[in-house]
């Protein structure tokens, strides 16, 4: 017992002699480089990056692409509970669009734990097109393989 | 009197010499041969094909090639990288080519700051919650309104809300309300001048701070045509491949350089000098 805490100790104590030697030797390198980072800041430190909208990238499908029928898609109307309850694809479940608010956590969880092998979205098919900017906000907050119908709504309904 | 004719004529000596001094002149040994390997490398996208070195000597009375230069010694100067400032210059060269894509912009829709017949319109994408925001436009409109580019350029912003910035709706509806009220400018600058302690409750008392009747803005705030004319901004930047704010756009082009505000200002003099001519 009484060893066991004995090669314990000599760990730690070893542990800390490399932690201490290697910070002092990467202390001093920094010192010596030319342009070494300034260990304190003269300047106030300044986030100055642009501010991105969250979006993942889609791609587009045409209407009569099998995804769209696929059993294992999940498919999602993305024009408001109106427009949704006048037509909608069959199987289809409405999450409309908002140009201003974020779809909310839950349904985007929803989404992302459904087990489907894709998701596809329709939108209003105008510019720009509620279908894939549902698709881009779905795939910027972590859903993957998410697609989007070329024409929106419009194109599924003549098919 | 004659001393005071003496101090005039030695005033505008000064000036002279100062106006004639390009910041080229005063780099650090370290700045000099960064901005040396940038100047005997890289080439200006008009005017000259060869380097911005060679032009120099080539070309000497040619004001873009001397811009150009002036503008690799300023970022030299801040300690940037030659490889930074040559990948800065190419981002430059795309949004100022010509003839590059000219996108529709809504102006009649935008408030305008400046001289509102210029023939420079720099359209600026914003959310009123963007921090990045705050640090440029603000300077953009000192520029256009009283600055060195007083007179010459037409500033105007359309609302962008970022879905992930905190109370983007509410703040972004709030500044379209303003507009709607006649207030627009005055209202975006004093949402980023409280960026920093903003909540809804606040948005009332900028109103009354800008001078606009707390009843009619709230009212505003409300009303559906506002945010019909927030969500029309949004999707128009859309279609003009806006996906972050601030964008830029001079006359009608995405500027798609560097964001510190001396390179854009520096573009957008650029801009001034090209449509006068």
């Amino acid at each position: 017992m009484r060893a066991v805490r004995s090669t314990a100790r000599g760990i730690v104590r070893d542990a800390a002699v490399a932690a201490v030697g290697l910070s002092l030797l990467g202390v001093a390198v920094n010192a010596a480089r030319p342009g070494g980072i300034p260990l304190v800041a003269t300047e106030e430190y300044e986030v100055f990056v642009p501010c991105p909208e969250p979006l993942g990238e889609v791609e587009g499908i045409p209407p009569s692409d099998p995804r769209v029928g696929d059993p294992r898609t999940f498919l999602v109307d993305a024009r408001d509970a109106r427009a949704f309850g006048r037509w909608h694809a069959p199987g289809a479940r409405n999450i409309p669009f908002d140009y201003l608010e974020g779809v909310p956590d839950e349904v985007v969880r929803r989404v992302a734990s459904s087990g489907a092998a894709q998701v596809v979205v329709y939108g209003d098919g105008e510019d720009p097109d509620s279908g894939r900017e549902l698709g881009r906000e779905l795939a910027g907050r972590g859903v993957r393989n998410v697609f989007y119908v070329e024409g929106g709504f419009r194109a599924l309904e003549a098919r | 009197m004659r001393s005071g004719l003496l101090a005039g004529v030695l005033t505008l000596c000064t000036t002279g010499v100062a106006l004639a001094r390009s910041p080229c002149d005063d780099l650090s040994p370290e700045a000099r041969a960064v901005a040396d390997r940038v100047l005997t490398t890289a080439h200006p996208y008009d005017v000259c094909d060869d380097t911005l070195a060679a032009c120099l000597k080539s070309h000497p009375d040619a004001p873009l090639v001397r811009r150009l230069a002036d503008w690799v010694c300023r970022k030299a100067s801040r300690g940037e990288t030659a490889a930074s400032i040559t990948r800065s210059l190419e981002k430059r060269a795309l949004s100022m080519m010509r003839p590059g894509k000219v996108h529709a912009i809504a102006l009649d829709q935008a408030p305008v700051a400046g001289c509102p017949k210029a023939a420079v319109v720099v359209a600026a994408y914003v959310c009123a919650r963007c921090p990045f925001c705050t640090k440029l436009i603000p300077v953009l409109h000192r520029e256009v309104t009283s600055g060195r580019l007083a007179g010459r350029v037409a500033l105007v912003f359309r609302l962008f809300p970022i879905k992930s910035h905190e109370h983007s709706t509410e703040a972004n509806l709030a500044v379209a309300a303003a507009q709607r009220l006649g207030k627009g400018w005055e209202y975006l600058l004093r949402a980023y001048r409280g960026f920093d302690v903003f909540s809804p409750a606040v948005l009332s008392d900028w109103a009354a701070d800008v001078g606009l009747d707390r009843a009619a803005f709230e009212a505003a705030t409300r009303d559906p045509a506002v945010r019909d004319a927030v969500v029309a901004s949004k999707k128009e930047g859309i279609r003009n491949g806006v996906d972050a704010t601030p964008t830029l756009f001079l006359n009608g082009r995405q500027w798609q350089g560097d964001l510190d505000a001396d390179t854009v200002l520096d573009a957008i003099e650029e801009e001034a000098e090209a449509v006068s001519r």
